[in-house]
C-alpha cells in the first residue's frame, strides 16, 4: 500500500519535473482549437445543423456530401481552385526564385529591396482585394484603365469579363505573396557554400551552370516546402476573392472556400447561396481538407522517396 | 593619371558588359520595388485628392490640392475609432496570450530531451499547414456552446492559442541557443525554474520575444475571417469586418474607400518600418539558431 502509494507519488514528482508541465497547456489548448475542430467537423458534416438551431440537428448520414457531389455549383467551385493553384503556384514560384537571385546578389540597398517586396506581406488580405479593386477600377477612376485610355488601348473590363476577372484574381494573389515565397528560397540561397560556388568558377562554369549545376539541385528540398506551403494557402483563397471580384461574374472566380464560408455565414447572398446551414457547409470543410490532406501526403511521400535514392 | 586608368578599364570589353549587366540587374530590382510598392502610393493619392482630381486627372499622383475631408468623413461617419481600438485590443490581447504559453512550452522542448521529441515537433508543423478557413465552422459551434461568440475574450482566446504552435517553434531556436550553464548556475543559487526562465532566460532573448509579438500582431490585425464569424455585433468589428461593410455591391466613394483601407495598413506598415531592424535581427538570429 505504502509502497505503491509512494511509487505513483514518485511517478507524479518525475512529471512535475519534467517538460510536460510546461509543454502541455499550451500545447492542450492549441489542439483542442486546431486537431478537434478538424474532427469534430467529420461529425458536424453527417448532420443538418443549421445556424438558427444548434441543439436541434438532426443525422443525415452521407446526404451533405451527395448533395455536394450533385450540386454544379460545388463541382464549378471546386475544379477553378484547383485550376488557381495549377496556374499560379509554378509562375508564383519562379518570379519569387528569379527575385530571391536578384536580393541574393550584391546589390547596394538590396535590404530595401528585399524590404519592398515583402511589403505585401504586411497588409491584410481583406484590404489588398480592396485596394486593387480600386486600381483595376473599370470607371475613368481606375488607375490601371486610365492609364491604358491615355496610351491608346483601351479599357480592360476586369470585372464584367470572366476571363478577365480570373486574371485579375490570379495576378494579385501572386503580388500579395510572391514575397513570402521570395523569403523562404532566399534562405535556402543564403545555405549554399560559397567555397563551392567559386570553385565551380575557377573550374570556368559560367553564372548559367553554377545556376543549373549547382543551385538548383541544392534547392531541391526547400522548393518542396516552399510549394506545398502555396498549394495548401492557394487552395485555401477566400478573403481577397471577397474584396477583389466577390466571385463573379457569373460564378468565374467562386472558390470552395468562397462557397463553404457563404452557406455557413453569409455573404450578402453570395451568387444565391442560402446561409446558415452549418451542416453542408462542414462537408465542404471535409473535403477541403481531403484535399489538402492529399497534397500533403504527396508531398510526404516525395520527401521519402528522395530520401531513399540518396 | 588615376582617372585615366579607370577610364580605360571601364571600357574595356569584359568589364564593359559586368557595368551594363549590374545595371540591368538595378533596373528589374528597382522596376520590381515599384509594382510593390506603388499601389500603396497610389492608395494615399486617391485619399488626398479633391473629388473632381478622382475622375478627372486619375492618372496624377500629386493632388492640385490636398483635401483631407475624406479623413474627416470616416471618423465622424463611420466608428472606425471604435474599430480601431478594437483591433488593436484584439491583436495585443492574443499576442500576449501566444507569448506566454508559447516561452513555457518552448522552454519544456528545448530544455528536456524525451522520446518522439523530433516527431512531436513535426507534427506541430504539419497541423499548422492547414488553413483557419477549413476549421471555422466547427469552431464557431464550439465557441457558441461555450457561450463566447460575440465576446472580445473569445476572439482573443482564438488568436492567442491559434499561434501558440508557431510561438513555439519560434522561440525553441532562442532557447536552444542559450547555453544550459546558465540555468545550472540559477539553479544552484536556489532560483525556481519559473524564476529562472523570467529573471535570467528571457531578458537575453528580448528580440526574439519581440520579433514573435510583431509577427503575431500583424497577423491579427489583418485578420477578417475569424473575427467576422466571432463577432456579429457592429460595436465588436475589429477594422478589417469594419472596413468590409463599407463596400458597398457598387462602390463609388474612392475617397472614403481609400481612406478607410490606409486607416488599417498605416499602423502595421509604420510599426514594420521602425522595428524592421528588430525585426530582421529577430528572425536571422531565430532562423541561424534552428
Amino acid at each position: 500500500m505504502t509502497a505503491a502509494l509512494s511509487r505513483s507519488t514518485r511517478r507524479l514528482e518525475r512529471f512535475a519535473g519534467g517538460p510536460w508541465p510546461f509543454i502541455l497547456p499550451g500545447v492542450l489548448l492549441y489542439l483542442a482549437l486546431s486537431i478537434y475542430p478538424i474532427l469534430y467537423q467529420f461529425y458536424l458534416a453527417m448532420t443538418d445543423m443549421q445556424v438558427t438551431s444548434l441543439s436541434s440537428a438532426q443525422w443525415v448520414g452521407l446526404e451533405n456530401f451527395a448533395f455536394l457531389f450533385s450540386d454544379s455549383r460545388f463541382l464549378d467551385a471546386i475544379q477553378f481552385t484547383l485550376l488557381f493553384v495549377l496556374i499560379t503556384v509554378p509562375v508564383q514560384y519562379t518570379i519569387a526564385f528569379a527575385l530571391a537571385l536578384l536580393v541574393d546578389q550584391k546589390l547596394r540597398g538590396r535590404i530595401v529591396f528585399r524590404l519592398t517586396y515583402i511589403l505585401p506581406l504586411a497588409i491584410s488580405s481583406l484590404i489588398i482585394g480592396l485596394m486593387w479593386r480600386l486600381l483595376m477600377h473599370e470607371s475613368a477612376a481606375g488607375f490601371i484603365n486610365a492609364l491604358l485610355e491615355q496610351l491608346g488601348i483601351g479599357t480592360i473590363p476586369f470585372f464584367s469579363n470572366p476571363n478577365w476577372a480570373r486574371f485579375a484574381i490570379f495576378f494579385v494573389n501572386i503580388w500579395s505573396s510572391v514575397g513570402s515565397t521570395m523569403v523562404f528560397l532566399l534562405g535556402g540561397l543564403q545555405t549554399i557554400d560559397v567555397e563551392q560556388l567559386e570553385a565551380a568558377t575557377v573550374d570556368g562554369a559560367n553564372a548559367w551552370q553554377r545556376f543549373f549545376l549547382i543551385k538548383l539541385p541544392l534547392m531541391r528540398q526547400i522548393s518542396g516546402l516552399a510549394l506545398i506551403f502555396m498549394f495548401v494557402g492557394t487552395f485555401g483563397i477566400f478573403e481577397k476573392i471577397l474584396a477583389l471580384t466577390f466571385g463573379g461574374p457569373a460564378n468565374a472566380t467562386f472558390t470552395i472556400g468562397f462557397y463553404m464560408f457563404a452557406t455557413a455565414f453569409g455573404a450578402r447572398g453570395a451568387w444565391g447561396t442560402t446561409a446558415g446551414l452549418l451542416g453542408r457547409a462542414a462537408a465542404m470543410g471535409v473535403v477541403m481538407f481531403g484535399v489538402i490532406l492529399i497534397f500533403v501526403l504527396l508531398y510526404l511521400w516525395l520527401v521519402m522517396f528522395e530520401r531513399e535514392e540518396a | 593619371m588615376a582617372t585615366q586608368t579607370i577610364f580605360r578599364s571601364a571600357l574595356s570589353g569584359p568589364r564593359l558588359a559586368k557595368t551594363a549587366n549590374r545595371s540591368l540587374l538595378y533596373l528589374i530590382a528597382i522596376a520590381a520595388t515599384v509594382v510593390f510598392v506603388f499601389p500603396v502610393i497610389w492608395l494615399i493619392s486617391a485619399s488626398l485628392k479633391p473629388n473632381v482630381d478622382i475622375y478627372r486627372a486619375p492618372l496624377n499622383l500629386i493632388p492640385s490640392e490636398v483635401d483631407w475631408t475624406p479623413y474627416e468623413k470616416v471618423f465622424r461617419v463611420t466608428p472606425i475609432a471604435r474599430y480601431l481600438l478594437n483591433s488593436f485590443t484584439y491583436a495585443l490581447g492574443g499576442s500576449a496570450i501566444t507569448l506566454f504559453f508559447s516561452v513555457l512550452a518552448s522552454y519544456g522542448l528545448s530544455r528536456h530531451i524525451f522520446t518522439g521529441k523530433r516527431t512531436f515537433l513535426t507534427f506541430l508543423l504539419i497541423v499548422q499547414l492547414v488553413p483557419q478557413l477549413v476549421r471555422v465552422v466547427p469552431i464557431y459551434i464550439m465557441m457558441s456552446s461555450l457561450g463566447l461568440v460575440n465576446t472580445q475574450i473569445g476572439l482573443i482566446l482564438l488568436y492567442g492559442v491559434g499561434g501558440i504552435a508557431y510561438g513555439t517553434w519560434f522561440l525553441k531556436g532562442y532557447f536552444d541557443s542559450i547555453p544550459k550553464d546558465l540555468d545550472e548556475a540559477a539553479w544552484m543559487d536556489g532560483a525556481s525554474k519559473f524564476a529562472t526562465i523570467w529573471r535570467i532566460l528571457l531578458p537575453t532573448m528580448v528580440p526574439g520575444l519581440a520579433a514573435l509579438l510583431i509577427l503575431q500582431f500583424i497577423g491579427h490585425w489583418n485578420d477578417f475571417t475569424t473575427a467576422a464569424i466571432m463577432l456579429r455585433v457592429p460595436d465588436l468589428r475589429p477594422l478589417t469586418v469594419g472596413i468590409y461593410t463599407l463596400i458597398g455591391p457598387d462602390e463609388t466613394d474612392f475617397r472614403l474607400l481609400s481612406t478607410a483601407a490606409l486607416v488599417n495598413i498605416v499602423p502595421v506598415v509604420v510599426v514594420f518600418s521602425f522595428l524592421q531592424r528588430y525585426l530582421v535581427a529577430g528572425l536571422a538570429a531565430g532562423a541561424v539558431k534552428r
